[in-house]
């Protein structure tokens, strides 16, 4: 044979071979880029779901009320997929081919959960009414929806002979709902937070002052910059009103009521039609609406704390907030209450997820080992007779309030169990419906997951099985996280900021000032090349730092017609974010366990994975921020909108 | 004459196709599996920035070592861009009409390094800041030395390897 035959057939072997390799290769970092371009898509529509709900709930005056959240949810679902498939589009998926591969969506909230997924309808609707027909439920058709909401719940009974059988609702911070019976058999209906009772002392009703993690908390002076729309009687001398708005103005504010009541020392007749002379108002959907002298005597009495006064005796030096004082007070007897119930008690948790929980296995990912999805500690649990130990004996380890607590950590446990039990079956259930060939089952979600999940309200959304080459199918999850609501305050909400003066007339005057995280380094005075004025110090929910708007029909001054809407946007609070804390996150030191209990900084702290910080040992957080911190924290979980707040029904 | 010329041209010719051709095409095939890793390395690196909302030096070793594993020297640029909406605040406040705006500081690798060697250890990153990471080739590989030989690509953008990602933050780093 001639060496240029040899040569050819060595081609004819080798090009092919080579061809092959170079596709399969290629496929392969195709694959990888779908992958990760399926990553950004499905993290960006779950950040746009999270952007809508904050913009339909931040601004909405009545976003915290059930139905209202219902809505705002479903149009975060829509905004959803809306993102999905434009992401998406170029691939040649619709929205209706996407929803084949969502299997699920989570929505977190304060005291329980949403699922999106997919149910069967047993439910006809005729005339507005529901008709069960066997029809229907023999012919069940797949639909996708919002799920009836789910509380936080756990069972406890103190043993099979026991009268005690409890229904503990959780939510996302230390604040329960106690339903059932004692352990007598007395019915229990009782709601309040949870808290270490030991750390309140020094309680003086008449002055609304007690000490609480050794910090003297008292009644405060709040402020705030507001755009109110006015109704004013028609220019035109006919009956009706018109509105108009005002430039931003500074008043000062007390909680009443879990609303904001205004106190305006310039109010007068021209400023309102609904002014009768009294200079207090609250806001109806940014409408100002001066309060009646009734109502004004009634908030006087409040804020006064004297049943006869009448609202002349109020002015700026003595219109107080004092919802701290009321948080630890009523935390400090509903503890008591608590401790009453459950105290001495050996407590057996009866719920399913929670007790089947450590029965989930999956295969991990790296190991290739059996491993469980969520581990509840055996350090309080015993898997066995299911009884907990420790958990509401509350003291200086067990401090409900701090982070890391045992009540804390059964309270994520509980929360983790009952949404994955949940997850768990909607996902399962989405393959009878669904016949693609994959099998739709909840992914491993890592324990860091779970405590974004457990501690924040969020929306978790579910990608399964969807081709991307090579014979292989995406299959992800992604979680965000809303900072930004109304629905929850948590450790991590307060801004501090030296209290306003309120003298700014218009858009000049006062615009300086910045407001701080209360663990940043600069502000406890550990961080010498940034100069902080801390004098004064009052903190605000961190949603209070961002935008609001005011929008009201203009009214032609000839016509009397409507002719547009006018929006206005403003900052409650005036000043910018600290470069070092807020915008930047690099001198922010402490944890909220060090403010909350007054403990000094550990470098080998868990949370901080540097053992650099060994100049800070043992630091403890300035005084005046942990009680700003402490008052605002208590103040602001205090007035937050409650579903269960007047349960109140124990008679030992 | 004519014979010996032909087989001298059939021998440098076999000796091409025989050898050389499938040097390159391994070496290639090299190159493009190393892309495919430090691709991969690369997104698992910032979608961990993203996921966490910190640089850890940790994590940046782990994603140096994975990349210098694959035998190349690598350039690493990263880039955060720090959402700030100070100035917009500012703007919103002297015209009530006008929307805030959002601005976005930018810190480079030195910058970002310098902050993983301070005390801290890592740098903490918010919701809503932007991280972007990209990697390129710095040594000649062998199929880039074996390609130059017959024909060579002038220019900057001769790297063969390169894996760009980048992504927005989900969760505050602390």
């Amino acid at each position: 044979m001639k060496l240029q035959q040899l040569a050819v057939i060595f081609v004819i072997i080798v090009v092919p071979i080579s061809m092959v390799l170079t596709m399969y290769t290629n496929n392969n970092i195709e694959v990888l880029e779908a992958q990760a371009d399926f990553n950004d898509v499905l993290l960006s529509a779950t950040n746009d779901a999270v952007y809508a709900y904050q913009m339909n709930t931040l601004r909405n005056g009545y976003s915290t009320v059930n139905d209202s959240k219902i809505r705002d949810i479903s149009a975060s679902v829509n905004s959803f997929f809306t993102s999905l498939a434009s992401g998406l589009g170029s691939s040649g998926y619709s929205r209706e081919d996407i929803e084949n591969y969502v299997p699920a969506m989570l929505f977190t909230l304060y005291d329980g959960y949403y699922l999106y997924g997919d149910y069967q309808n047993a439910v006809r609707i005729e005339n507005g009414k529901q008709v069960y027909q066997t029809e229907n439920s023999n012919n069940l058709q797949s639909r996708t929806g919002i799920k009836p909401f789910i509380y936080y719940t756990c069972e406890y009974t103190n043993g099979a002979s026991g009268k005690l059988d409890l229904v503990i609702n959780y939510t996302l911070d230390n604040y329960i709902t106690v339903m059932g019976t004692d352990r007598n058999g007395n019915i229990v209906n009782i709601s309040g937070y949870l808290i270490n009772p030991s750390i309140v002392s020094n309680i003086n009703d008449s002055s609304r002052t007690l000490t609480a993690h050794g910090i003297e908390i008292g009644p405060e002076t709040l402020g705030e910059y507001i755009v109110a729309i006015d109704t004013i009687p028609r220019g035109d001398g006919q009956t009706g009103t018109e509105y108009t708005s005002r430039e931003t103005e500074y008043f000062q504010y007390v909680y009443y009521n879990n609303q904001k009541y205004y106190f305006d020392p310039n109010a007068n007749e021209s400023r309102s039609s609904t002014y009768v002379g009294v200079n207090f108002f609250r806001l109806n959907n940014n409408l100002r609406v001066y309060l009646t002298e009734t109502e004004a005597n009634g908030l006087a009495q409040f804020v006064l704390n004297d049943s006869n006064a009448d609202y002349t005796q109020l002015n700026t030096g003595n219109f107080l907030d004092s919802s701290a004082f009321k948080y630890y007070k009523e935390a400090y007897d509903f503890t008591n209450t608590f401790l009453g119930i459950v105290g001495g008690q050996s407590l057996e948790v009866v719920t399913e997820s929670f007790n089947n929980q450590l029965n989930y296995t999956t295969l991990s990912e790296d190991s290739g080992e059996e491993v469980p999805v969520h581990a509840i500690s055996l350090e309080y649990y015993n898997p066995n007779t299911h009884s907990i130990s420790g958990v509401f004996d509350l003291g200086t380890g067990n401090d409900p309030e701090t982070e890391s607590s045992l009540f804390n950590e059964h309270r994520m446990d509980v929360i983790i169990s009952s949404i994955e039990s949940n997850l768990m079956s909607i996902i399962s259930n989405f393959n009878i419906h669904h016949n693609s060939g994959f099998e739709f089952a909840l992914p491993v979600l890592s324990e860091d997951d779970w405590n974004i999940i457990a501690n924040n309200v969020t929306i978790v959304s579910f990608m399964q099985g969807m081709p991307i080459g090579n014979y292989k199918y995406y299959s992800n999850y992604s979680i965000v996280a809303n900072t930004k609501n109304k629905e929850f305050v948590s450790r991590y909400s307060i801004l501090l900021r030296n209290r306003e003066s309120g003298n700014r007339t218009g858009s000049d005057g006062d615009p300086t000032g910045t407001y701080h995280d209360p663990r940043c380094m600069a502000l406890n005075g550990l961080d010498t090349s940034v100069t902080v004025n801390t004098s004064d110090l009052v903190g605000y929910n961190i949603i209070d730092y961002q935008q609001q708007l005011t929008s009201y029909d203009v009214v032609d001054p000839s016509s009397h017609q409507t002719t547009q809407t006018l929006t206005y946007y403003y900052y409650p609070h005036s000043g910018s974010g600290a470069y070092e804390c807020v915008i930047g996150k690099e001198d922010i030191l402490f944890t909220v366990d060090n403010l909350i209990s007054g403990t000094g900084f550990h470098s080998t702290n868990d949370a901080y994975d540097s053992v650099n910080l060994s100049e800070f040992e043992n630091k403890v957080a300035d005084a005046n921020v942990r009680k700003a911190y402490i008052t605002a924290l208590a103040r602001e979980k205090y007035n937050l909108y409650k579903v269960n707040d007047y349960f109140d029904d124990y008679n030992p | 004459m004519n014979d010996t010329v032909v087989t001298v041209l059939a021998i440098f010719l076999a000796a091409i196709l025989m050898f050389i051709f499938p040097l390159m095409t391994t070496a290639d095939k090299t190159d493009d599996i190393t892309t495919q890793a430090v691709d991969a390395a690369t997104t698992d690196f910032v979608d961990g920035i993203r996921s966490t909302g910190k640089i850890t030096q940790d994590s940046y070793d782990n994603f140096i070592q994975t990349i210098s594993s694959t035998g190349n020297s690598y350039d690493v640029e990263m880039e955060v861009q720090v959402l700030d909406d100070n100035p917009g605040k500012k703007v919103t406040e002297a015209e009530y009409t006008k929307v805030g705006e959002n601005y976005y500081y930018s810190e480079y690798t030195t910058q970002i390094l310098d902050e993983l060697n301070s005390a801290a250890g890592a740098m903490y990153l918010k919701q809503g800041d932007m991280v972007t990471v990209s990697v390129k080739n710095t040594n000649r590989t062998i199929g880039t030395i074996l390609r130059d030989f017959f024909y060579s690509v002038t220019g900057n953008n001769s790297a063969t390897v390169t894996a760009t990602h980048s992504g927005i933050v989900s969760v505050n780093g602390r």
